[in-house]
């Protein structure tokens, strides 16, 4: 048990000024008898007429004295003490992602926890308030802090689970600072417990969790993504990704949809439990994804699953365009002739000195892809991206990394798109000298010695590119088919020959540049429902409204840029928003979550809620003992 | 408590104390002593003494001056000696009948103080009835004028009277009153006290001086329901009626059972006094009908037959 407010002890003085006014204040009745010879005998007996005795039979008295003790104490506030002190102000966190959508007995995972927290409401004393928080990717409090319990159930009803995944850490965050204002605050948090542990700092707000769902079963798409073909005829890979976290095998159909059209299906037999099955799709240029379409893929499981928002998954792939690039150095004839074949590709040989005079004009356009044979301009210029080979960027490794003779060759990475064709086992020992490359953020090594990498990308502010850190020309390397086929895949990845926007999460932002001269920008949701949005200052749009699955179309224009009629360009993108969460696709309820270090269980929850405010129930009495001592005031 | 009494000053009733009906169903009744008893004249009552009436009871030695018609010749004949045949001589019966008429008998509902008046009223009827000689002793704080005995049922009426215009007194005085009267009454007789006996002097030595070897003394102990089961309440202040003392008391169910055992513990000190003193108590409270205690109590207790 403990005391909010101990000091109102003090208020239990008044039962010693009621026994003094007792004594004061007592009358009796004069009533005349025949002799007071018995009733004097009577009162000889000092045990029944002791002041004590008087008190016991006064039940006015006792009356008085049982509202002073009950009114002090309710004063005093006191409360059962658990493990965590809940409080008066109620922080109820209602998860809203995805996987409350799971349909479990006929309602929602989410339909359970809008009755627990309607239920916690409908319990709330006199005093009490609440404020209800809607999570999933972020957080928003949809009501106010208040003792309005219409209004809190309102808010509640209205609420329903959307398509994203969850966050725990703006919702802690967010009640931490709405808790941090109120005096004796607790949250709680509704959810089926699937998402990430929040390792954010200690908090001080007490926490109970009510955990929600029975379900296990789903498997869905987590993961999607696409990477161009780098073979002569083109095309792109499809990479899927189904998991089934459930622990039944999960058996279905995954197919790729060109538009509304069926144009890959594969079969799975039994995805096992925890298992995952990743698939490639394979489209050819001319067969599908050759350029500003969307590809769906939908994973149909054999025996339905719980969860639907994970079984789609969309990807765009943005038209090729014709990579210009800028080939500077001596005469090469190995690498002319390599970039010769290369599809959409104009290329432009330019001494360095003419690059330099080029580059320093103001109104030149610039290339897509500047490739630095043996030479290296003295600053990196804005826009192209960069291929080094035998040449250093300048000002990106500081010192300039040290120079190796015939370092051998350990490893490459076979994964990356762009060693995909490529062997450089030829190369082991053949590389008179090169550069070992550093490592540095936003950089990956594609060839690695004993010393360092030679093959290296990087990505800094202004630019970004490839460094091979030897002289191919004094290798065999060249001769060797897998020459043209690296040149092929770099001036695709660093050209963007081939685009594919994998598109963003539930939630996410969406940022376009559009142009200083684009006002405004016309969205349409995948429900198909068409908005103006205006443009940033700057041009930009900018707009987290991603909560529905499927495709946003933003289209827009610039003021300042007009075809040939006159007319303003129009521009289109098209952003593809799809689950792929595991956690979302994860529908197992979790016991128990983790919140900045601690563990909170459904048993923890439990605990707090065996907390009793006690006050109301001693007012209560307290008003019943004084309707009770008037009752026999005026009866006496 | 007699906070209701119709007379609360012990004024007399117009209401006749014994009605026709009553006074007939008492007429053949008698009062009956638990021994024969001296009196002035030969009544219809045995007396101890041995006199000459039909009832043989003993025989004695002849003695010079004895009335030679009870010689007893049969036993002179067998025995030849003179014996004197002995006769139970009947005698009348001198009843005395006090009567507390202090202020606190003037209490009660019914109340006391005409309830006490009927009943020596009652016991003065049946004794003239039976040509036993009656007389009323009144007193409160001292004796106060009696009404001398008499003897006759054709006094009884006058007697009556007097009763009813009998008026509750002041203070009690049962010491005094009853020595004075045990040092003027006949030595020999019944008295018949009629008391609540709420002397705040105490009843002891009062009782002691009426109690004797010849005398047969009745006790009728008079409470009304409401003193022997108050029905009173919080807090009060008593008033005493006779002296104007005052006792606070806060009255609950403790209190109340305290004097219910204090009333018990009275009465059962009154009782021991009496089993002392020889004295037949007999304990009743207004709340009883008071023909039923003439003609069913004091019947039982043979007290009249």
């Amino acid at each position: 048990m403990t005391w909010l407010t101990p000091s109102m002890a003090w208020f239990g003085l008044l039962i010693p000024a009621v026994l003094i006014l007792w004594f004061l204040k007592m009358k009796r009745r004069d009533v005349e008898i025949s002799s007071t010879l018995l009733w004097a005998m009577v009162l000889d007996d000092k045990r029944v007429n002791s002041p004590f005795q008087r008190f016991r039979k006064s039940l006015l008295l006792l009356l008085q004295l049982l509202v002073i003790i009950l009114a002090t104490l309710a004063l005093m506030q006191p409360e059962k003490q658990g493990e965590i002190v809940a409080g008066r102000v109620h922080l109820l966190l209602l998860d809203v992602s995805a996987s409350m959508a799971v349909t479990e007995g006929g309602s929602t995972r989410f339909d359970r926890a809008q009755a627990l927290a309607k239920q916690r409401i409908e319990n709330m004393g006199a005093g009490e308030s609440a404020v209800i928080i809607a999570f999933d990717h972020g957080a928003r409090a949809v009501t106010p802090v208040t003792d309005d319990r219409g209004e809190l159930r309102r808010a509640l009803e209205v609420l329903e689970p959307g398509v994203s995944a969850t966050r725990i850490g703006p919702a802690i965050e967010l009640a931490v600072s709405i808790g941090e204002r109120q005096n004796d605050a607790v949250a709680v948090i509704y959810s089926d417990g699937n998402f990430e542990a929040w390792e954010g700092k200690l908090i001080s707000l007490p926490l109970e969790y009510e955990p929600v769902g029975t379900g296990t079963e789903n498997a869905g798409i987590t993961s999607l993504s696409a990477r161009p073909e780098l073979g002569a005829e083109g095309g792109l890979r499809i990479f899927v990704e189904v998991r089934n976290p459930g622990v039944e095998p999960a058996a279905g159909t995954l197919s790729l949809h060109l538009g509304d059209v069926p144009v890959r299906v594969a079969e799975h037999e039994g995805i096992e439990p925890g298992g995952r099955w990743s698939h490639t799709f394979e489209i050819k240029g001319d067969g599908g994804g050759g350029g500003g379409d969307v590809l769906e893929v939908l994973w149909e499981p054999r025996d339905g699953d719980a969860l639907a928002a994970d079984d789609r998954a969309w990807i765009v792939v943005e038209p090729p365009s014709t990579v210009t690039l800028w080939q500077v150095g001596p005469p090469n004839f190995a690498l002319d002739d390599a970039l010769a074949v290369l599809p959409h590709t104009h290329v432009h040989t330019l001494t360095p000195e003419a690059a330099k005079e080029r580059l320093a004009a103001r109104d030149v356009d610039l290339p897509d892809l500047i490739i630095w044979d043996r030479t290296a301009p003295d600053e990196m210029p804005r826009g192209p991206a960069h291929l080094f080979l035998g040449a250093l960027p300048p000002g990106v490794w500081d010192p300039e990394p040290p120079l190796v003779e015939r370092p051998p060759i350990i490893s490459w990475d076979q994964e990356h798109p762009l060693n995909r064709f490529v062997r450089y086992s030829s190369l082991d020992g053949e590389i008179p000298e090169g550069w070992v490359l550093p490592d540095l953020p936003h950089s990956k090594a594609l060839l690695d010695s004993r010393g360092g990498a030679l093959i290296r990308t990087f990505r800094t502010e202004s630019s970004e590119g490839i460094v091979v850190g030897f002289d191919a020309m004094r290798t065999r390397w060249p001769l060797q088919t897998s020459f043209p086929f690296f040149l092929q895949a770099a001036v695709a990845y660093l050209g963007r020959s081939v685009e594919t926007v994998e598109g963003i999460r539930p939630g996410e932002l969406i940022a376009i540049e559009g142009g200083s001269g684009v006002e405004s920008y016309r969205v349409t949701d995948p429900a198909g429902r068409t908005r103006e949005i205006k443009a940033s200052a700057d041009g930009w749009f900018r707009s987290a409204e991603t909560d529905q699955l499927g495709l946003f179309s933003i289209a827009w224009h610039d003021a300042k840029v007009v075809d040939e009629t006159g007319k303003p360009f129009e521009w289109a993108r098209i952003v593809p928003v799809s689950l792929l969460s595991l956690a979302e696709s994860s529908i197992t309820p979790q016991g128990k979550i983790s919140i900045a270090g601690g563990e909170l269980t459904e048993a923890s929850a439990n605990r707090t809620l065996a907390r009793k405010v006690f006050w109301p129930w001693l007012l209560a009495l307290a008003v019943i003992f004084l309707m009770g001592e008037w009752y026999f005031y005026h009866r006496r | 408590m007699a906070e209701a009494s119709p007379h609360p000053a012990g004024a007399p009733s117009r209401e006749p104390l014994l009605d026709k009906e009553f006074l007939a169903r008492i007429e053949r009744l008698s009062l009956l002593s638990r021994a024969t008893l001296t009196g002035r004249m030969r009544g219809g009552r045995r007396s101890r003494r041995r006199g000459f009436s039909t009832e043989f009871a003993d025989h004695r030695d002849y003695v010079p001056g004895d009335d030679i018609r009870y010689l007893d010749w049969n036993i002179y004949g067998r025995l030849d000696r003179l014996f004197i045949k002995l006769f139970e001589e009947e005698e009348d019966l001198t009843v005395c009948i006090l009567v507390d008429c202090s202020r606190s008998m003037a209490f009660g509902e019914p109340n006391k103080f005409r309830y006490a008046r009927q009943v020596a009223a009652a016991l003065s009827y049946i004794a003239l009835g039976t040509e036993d000689r009656v007389g009323i002793y009144p007193f409160d704080r001292t004796m106060r004028a009696p009404f001398p005995p008499v003897r006759g049922r054709r006094n009884a009426m006058r007697l009556i009277s007097w009763l009813g215009d009998l008026e509750a007194g002041a203070g009690t005085g049962l010491l005094e009153s009853l020595t004075s009267f045990a040092s003027a009454a006949p030595a020999r007789g019944m008295v018949i006290l009629i008391s609540d006996l709420l002397d705040p002097a105490g009843y002891k030595d009062a009782l002691r001086t009426i109690a004797g070897r010849r005398t047969d003394v009745h006790l009728i102990h008079l409470l009304s329901p409401d003193e022997i089961e108050p029905v009173v309440a919080g807090d009060l202040r008593l008033v005493d009626a006779e002296d104007g003392e005052t006792i606070e008391v806060s009255v609950g169910g403790r209190i109340l059972e305290a004097y219910r055992r204090t009333v018990d513990e009275f009465r059962a000190g009154v009782q021991e006094t009496c089993r002392r003193f020889d004295i037949q108590p007999l304990f009743t409270s207004t709340g009883t009908p008071f023909d039923e205690l003439v003609l069913g109590y004091l019947r039982a207790r043979q007290i009249i037959g």
